[in-house]
């Protein structure tokens, strides 16, 4: 049995998901689906707790009753976006090619050797920290994917 | 640009990728995703901190903006709503799945079914006469949520979700109105007279 919030008469059927559940609260339904998404929740502790959620959160935002939350909460949310993988390794990558180009140009200008040297660890330095910047996502994605992977047994709502 | 007023736009924007969009997007929606995971797991009785709190909500913003989560969005008028649901389940599938924790208590609110003399509306649970130490308690509940359901026998689904609404999840009868999309005066009537029927089903079998 799913949560026996309140009531001793559980539906069996599945559960319709969250997007479903807004277009129900938006009135974006033909009245069949209205009266069989009713059906359903009206003996279903876990839907109505979902529709309890979403009208009170739709009116706390609108009255602006819901305190904003810490700064760190919301950079840390932010950040998801600067960590986008495709553009970043192709950024690493041009760091790490002008590194190459010039640690070799180094060598074969001599005469700007430590000019060149110096633009080297400046570009290497700049590569390590982009790829770095990769390593986190890649790892923290990879944790995500583990952790969606355990949900394989839940409801498909539930995802 | 206000979300309010355009979030479509912004939607559209963060599932295009746009940071410019995606800094709105968690400046307007952080707070409630935040208010929604704290209330999902005060209500299901879990004991968590404020560690856990930022955990699912830095998961949920991930799932929303790696995983494409935002796609799956169709009523943009009702992006507060849907993420209020996306986060509060959220919150109990991290307990549930990741520190494999069931819900300490299942909810049952039955507010407003009986009110003191001083106007103050007590839960079913706080009116049943035994103390939650006894032993029957639990069977006690349950007889008395059975009286609930034949209460409601001869309602319709909507009038049914109206009462349990109301008694089961403490909404007030303009947000249950707002949420089914009925006017407020049935609202009003159909939870009135399931509780008086309830009430007297509840003192037939000395419950109450
Ligand atoms: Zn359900």
């Amino acid at each position: 049995m799913k949560e026996s919030i309140g009531s001793l008469h559980e539906v069996k059927t599945a559960c319709p998901d969250e997007a479903t559940l807004a277009e129900y609260a938006g009135g974006a339904m033909t009245q069949w689906q209205r009266e069989r998404l009713e059906e359903h929740a009206s003996a279903c502790a876990a839907c109505l707790e979902n529709i309890r959620a979403a009208q009170t959160a739709e009116r706390m935002l609108a009255e602006g009753a819901l305190a904003d939350t810490g700064e760190s909460l919301k950079n840390k949310a932010k950040g998801l976006a600067k960590m986008d993988t495709g553009k970043r390794r192709f950024r690493s990558y041009i760091w790490l090619a002008a590194t190459i180009a010039a640690f070799t140009l180094s060598f074969t200008v001599p005469k700007y050797f430590a000019q060149f040297l110096a633009a080297a660890v400046i570009l290497g330095l700049k590569w390590v920290s982009e790829s770095e910047g990769i390593r986190t996502l890649i790892v923290s994605m990879d944790a995500k994917r583990r952790h969606e992977e355990e949900h394989e047994e839940m409801p498909k709502w539930r995802r | 640009m206000d979300p309010n007023e355009h979030p479509e736009e912004l939607i559209q924007g963060c599932i295009r990728k746009d940071r410019r969009s995606w800094d709105v997007f968690v400046e307007t929606y952080s707070r409630v995703v935040y208010w929604a995971i704290r209330d999902r797991l005060k209500r299901y009785g879990y004991d968590f901190s404020e560690e856990d709190v930022n955990d699912i909500h830095q998961d949920v913003f991930i799932a929303l903006w790696a995983s494409d989560r935002l796609k799956q969005l169709r009523e943009h008028g009702k992006a507060a709503g849907w993420l209020a649901m996306v986060a509060g389940n959220a919150a109990i599938d991290h307990f549930r799945k990741v520190k494999r924790q069931s819900p300490p208590n299942s909810i049952s609110i039955y507010e407003e079914i009986y009110r003191t003399g001083d106007g103050e509306s007590r839960t079913l649970e706080e009116v049943l006469p035994s103390g939650a130490d006894r032993p029957d308690r639990q069977a006690q509940l349950n007889e008395a949520r059975e009286e609930l359901e034949a209460a409601l026998d001869g309602l319709n689904p909507k009038e049914r979700m109206a009462v349990k609404l109301n008694l089961l999840h403490g909404m007030k009868h303009a947000e249950i109105a707002a949420a089914l999309k009925v006017p407020v005066n049935t609202v009003s009537t159909t939870i009135a007279r399931a509780k008086k029927n309830l009430k007297e089903k509840l003192e037939k079998k000395r419950l109450l």
